[in-house]
């Protein structure tokens, strides 16, 4: 980047949304069925037990 | 004539090693909540099916799990995987058994305990954790504050502008750090009035300039939005 007004080919938002896509795709795999993602909620809409595995406790002392 | 040759069929794909017997999940994803509680509490489980029971606890959301869970907070091998069943379970016998550790946890998993707390926003423990946040040890201050501004609440925002007089070096940071996220957790409850205060607390020239400048950011962009009362 040569000027903070450009934006950079793979934004920080492209990023998130490429992970969570990946981090999806694998609970439905986990979860053996078809899964709707909620992108205004950031949640499945169809399954809570999936819900529950979109984040998980880390191991002391980390955290996000 | 030429004969058209039969398709070679296609090589087996290459099976992935299972792992040793011991370590193989077997029934656990299946068992419901009773069976995982038995897990829990049976001394004759291995550490491995104990923290499989713990995540599948927290995926099916069990609150009869919650006892069995808390009960290994203070298991140097499983603490982790006990919050791990605790933190998705959405009753309060959760967030009570995790405040209710506050008092028997030291060191590192005292630290977990805070993150997972803060993570839950559960507004009750802020009283406890303002008391961590003033404390002596610097890591669990920073990791009460950053459980405080998580939670969002008013009652969280007053300790932590409170906090920012008497805190200094990398725990003030952490502080003001936590003002930020919670300003951010106000504005998205509605409270928009409270969070301006919060940034304007981050203002003075004693905050970190990060912060301070994250602050005015946050400032510039409520009192411009177009979504602002009128």
């Amino acid at each position: 980047m040569r000027s903070r007004w450009q934006m950079p080919s793979a934004s920080a938002a492209a990023a998130a949304n490429s992970h969570v896509t990946c981090h999806a795709a694998f609970i439905a795999y986990q979860r053996g069925k078809t899964l709707r993602w909620d992108i205004a909620k950031r949640a499945f809409a169809n399954d809570e037990i999936a819900n529950r595995m979109r984040s998980r406790a880390l191991r002391e002392p980390w955290r996000v | 004539m030429p004969q058209t040759p039969t398709p070679s069929p296609a090589p087996a794909k290459p099976q992935p090693p299972l792992p040793p017997s011991e370590f193989q999940e077997r029934d656990i994803a299946t068992l419901d909540a009773a069976a995982l509680v038995g897990i829990l509490r049976d001394p004759a489980s291995s550490e491995f099916r104990k923290a499989k029971a713990c995540v599948r606890a927290g995926e099916l959301g069990a609150k009869e799990a919650v006892p069995a869970l808390s009960a290994l907070l203070a298991d140097p091998h499983l603490s982790a995987y006990a919050r791990y069943g605790l933190e998705p379970i959405s009753d309060a016998s959760a967030d009570d058994a995790l405040r209710a550790a506050l008092t028997r946890l030291k060191g590192s998993f005292l630290i977990g305990l805070v993150n997972s707390i803060g993570k839950r926003r559960d507004a009750k423990a802020s009283e406890a954790l303002a008391k961590m946040m003033l404390g002596a040890d610097a890591d669990l201050a920073r990791a009460a504050a950053a459980a405080l501004g998580n939670i969002g609440s008013v009652a969280s925002a007053k300790e932590l502008r409170s906090a920012l007089g008497r805190t200094t070096g990398a725990v003030k940071a952490a502080v003001a750090d936590a003002c930020l996220l919670g300003a951010e957790r106000l504005l998205e409850d509605g409270k928009r009035a409270e969070a301006l205060d919060l940034y304007a607390a981050l203002s003075g020239p004693d905050i970190p300039k990060p912060m301070r400048l994250a602050a005015m950011n946050g400032i510039i962009r409520e009192e411009t939005s177009i979504g602002r009362p009128r």
